[in-house]
């Protein structure tokens, strides 16, 4: 790469303030949050309420990124390797979800659920229910969110000499095998780092949860997502208060971000 | 001994046929593959190691079919330009991996591997990340690995085409002193011809996905009997034979090779297969006038026209452009070749 620094002229110059520009617009409302909201952090803490809020967001959105990996991984392994009919027809699937609006994925997650349309009744049959559930709401949280962890798996997976797959099964191994043994420790930091995406992006996700999980039940309680939290708070507390528990969400999914990022990367230097 | 014989088998992928092909491998014969760009050489290589399914026919390994049999159930060693060594692995875990396939226990394993990288001379490397190592090494260490567990046929595809001169070398001689200590068959698809003289039993020439010559290397290379293996040979000089072509019609005449004259041959002959004078310098021979020089490190390429041909031309006396020549021709280098099509 090329020292910035030496490389100094009038086109540099331009993309530099250009990006500063948009740094700037980047980091501004997140300063202002952290320096207004700040004082509050450890207070919101405290609030028993958002912590039973941040617990049910920890739960939706880890089970989104452990399902991604799941099935993401194989998914980003067969567009990554193989060329097939409709190909381009599953990666604009695998896309749809970004470009639609989350309130409208609530609503298809209800309706596909719902005990009258589709497989609906075929749930409901079986007890799957996901209006107000902790279901409901992993569900439209992995809808919005999975897509993250697919395409890094993806190019991980690309950026792998398909030859080295063939070397190892010459060798004696299985695809299995080879997946395991060759494949998966080659990417897993790529893939960990996608599930973290797609962990971060599924607990800020609020638009689909006011339709499927607006609250979901927790035992004998209701208690609300944690955007959907700071969205009551703002309703009916004021703008105040729901910066301070806002303030506090943010410091925890940029801590558990950063912390993440670390140990993946720990080894590798 | 048959080590391995592919009987009709043809492979289709996307707009390309390979076959039908027929080809047997002797057991530890060294078979080179040469042939152009997409004549087929590296589909030929990975239908037998089963990564491509054929359309058809067959292929049989010691006695056995393998055409629908898994990759990994084969025991085909694979070797390819690059490398594709596991960066998550040491040298020594690199070789270990297709020992430990095979279920073979700790002991077992460690004496393979010391007598492996004996033979090639990595046992410096043994402790090292492949990102740690040279192009040549890396290669070596891809070698050891498919060639520790013994497989039946080891396949190289181009497994020297990323390296440097030296380092080139090198390797074959490596390939040399493999060959003669491990009792292995080897199938080399590589574009070098030096590879073919240097390491083969049997050179292969493959041109839009057929095999169309095949032989002893030294009978191959001196007489092709293809104007395709020709051109790849380095034959510059492709002349379509006809009845009315005076020039050609003398120059065969006088080599005795008149017969020969028919609408499907071809004279071929190299640069350096005829002499350039500035006098008639021999009987055999044809006026010509320079058109274009070309430096070379050991003399000169010539373009000359004569009434009827452009010849291509190598001389180490130097001549000046427009000037007149003579190409003095020696019968015993002229050949006729017939186009592959036609065979």
């Amino acid at each position: 790469m090329m020292n910035l620094k030496k490389e100094v002229n009038i086109f540099i110059f331009i993309i530099i303030v250009f990006s500063l520009i948009f740094l700037f617009f980047f980091a501004y409302p997140l300063a202002v949050l952290i320096i207004v909201g700040s004082k509050g952090i450890i207070a919101s803490l405290e609030n028993r309420s958002f912590l039973a809020a941040i617990y049910v967001t920890f739960i939706i959105s880890t089970s989104a990124a452990v399902s991604a990996v799941i099935f993401g991984l194989p998914l980003g392994y067969i567009i990554a390797r193989y060329n097939f009919k409709f190909k381009e027809v599953i990666e604009t699937l695998i896309d749809i979800p970004i470009v639609i609006p989350h309130i409208v994925v609530g609503i298809m997650i209800v309706l596909a659920f719902s005990s009258q349309y589709g497989l609906g009744p075929i749930f409901h049959k079986y007890g799957i229910n996901v209006i107000d559930t902790i279901l409901g709401a992993a569900l439209a949280v992995s809808y919005l969110s999975s897509t993250y962890t697919i395409r890094v798996a993806e190019s991980s997976i690309k950026g792998i000499d398909p030859e080295i797959e063939l070397i190892s099964r010459s060798l004696g191994a299985s695809q299995i095998r080879t997946f395991f043994s060759i494949i998966l420790p080659n990417i897993w930091r790529s893939v960990v780092n996608g599930a973290l995406l797609t962990w971060a992006r599924a607990t800020s996700e609020a638009g689909a949860l006011f339709i499927v999980a607006y609250y979901v039940i927790l035992g004998k309680t209701t208690v609300y997502p944690s955007p959907v939290f700071i969205y009551e708070s703002y309703v009916g507390l004021g703008l105040i208060e729901a910066v301070k528990f806002s303030a506090a969400l943010v410091a925890i999914i940029i801590s558990v971000f950063i912390l993440f990022r670390i140990i993946i990367n720990l080894r590798r230097h | 001994m048959r080590a391995l014989s592919i009987m009709n088998l043809v492979t289709k992928l996307n707009n390309f046929t390979l076959g039908p092909i027929n080809l047997d491998i002797e057991a530890n014969g060294y078979y080179v593959i040469l042939g152009p760009n997409g004549s087929g050489k590296t589909t030929l290589l990975k239908t037998i190691l089963g990564f491509y399914k054929p359309l058809s026919g067959k292929i049989v390994l010691y006695d056995k079919d393998i055409t629908n049999l898994p990759i990994e159930k084969r025991r085909i060693g694979y070797v390819t330009q690059n490398y594709s060594l596991f960066n998550n692995m040491d040298v020594r875990s690199n070789i270990e991996f297709g020992l430990k396939m095979l279920k073979l226990n700790k002991k077992e394993r460690e004496s393979k591997i010391k007598e492996i990288s004996s033979l090639l001379n990595i046992e410096n490397l043994l402790n090292k990340k492949p990102k740690e190592l040279s192009g040549g090494q890396q290669q070596l260490v891809s070698i050891a690995r498919a060639l520790v567990i013994n497989p039946k046929v080891l396949l190289l595809d181009e497994p020297l085409s990323s390296l440097d001169p030296n380092v080139k070398r090198n390797l074959r001689d490596i390939l040399r002193r493999v060959v003669k200590a491990k009792t292995t068959t080897i199938i080399h698809v590589s574009h070098f011809i030096e590879d073919a003289f240097e390491l083969s039993t049997k050179i292969v020439f493959m041109y839009k996905g057929k095999i169309i010559e095949e032989g002893d290397p030294i009978e191959m290379i001196n007489n092709p009997r293809t104007k395709e293996f020709s051109e790849y040979l380095g034959y510059s000089n492709i002349i379509l034979l006809n009845k009315i072509d005076p020039e050609i019609k003398n120059i065969l005449s006088q080599a005795d090779l008149k017969n020969d004259i028919s609408n499907n041959n071809y004279l071929v002959f190299r640069p350096e297969d005829v002499i350039l004078c500035k006098n008639k310098c021999c009987d055999n021979s044809l006026e010509g006038k320079i058109e274009e020089i070309n430096i070379k490190e050991s003399g000169f390429i010539y373009n000359v026209k004569t009434n009827y041909h452009n010849f291509v031309i190598f001389s180490r006396e130097i001549f000046k452009e427009n000037s007149t020549v003579n190409i003095c021709f020696n019968e015993k280098k002229l050949k006729i070749v017939r186009s592959a099509e036609e065979i």
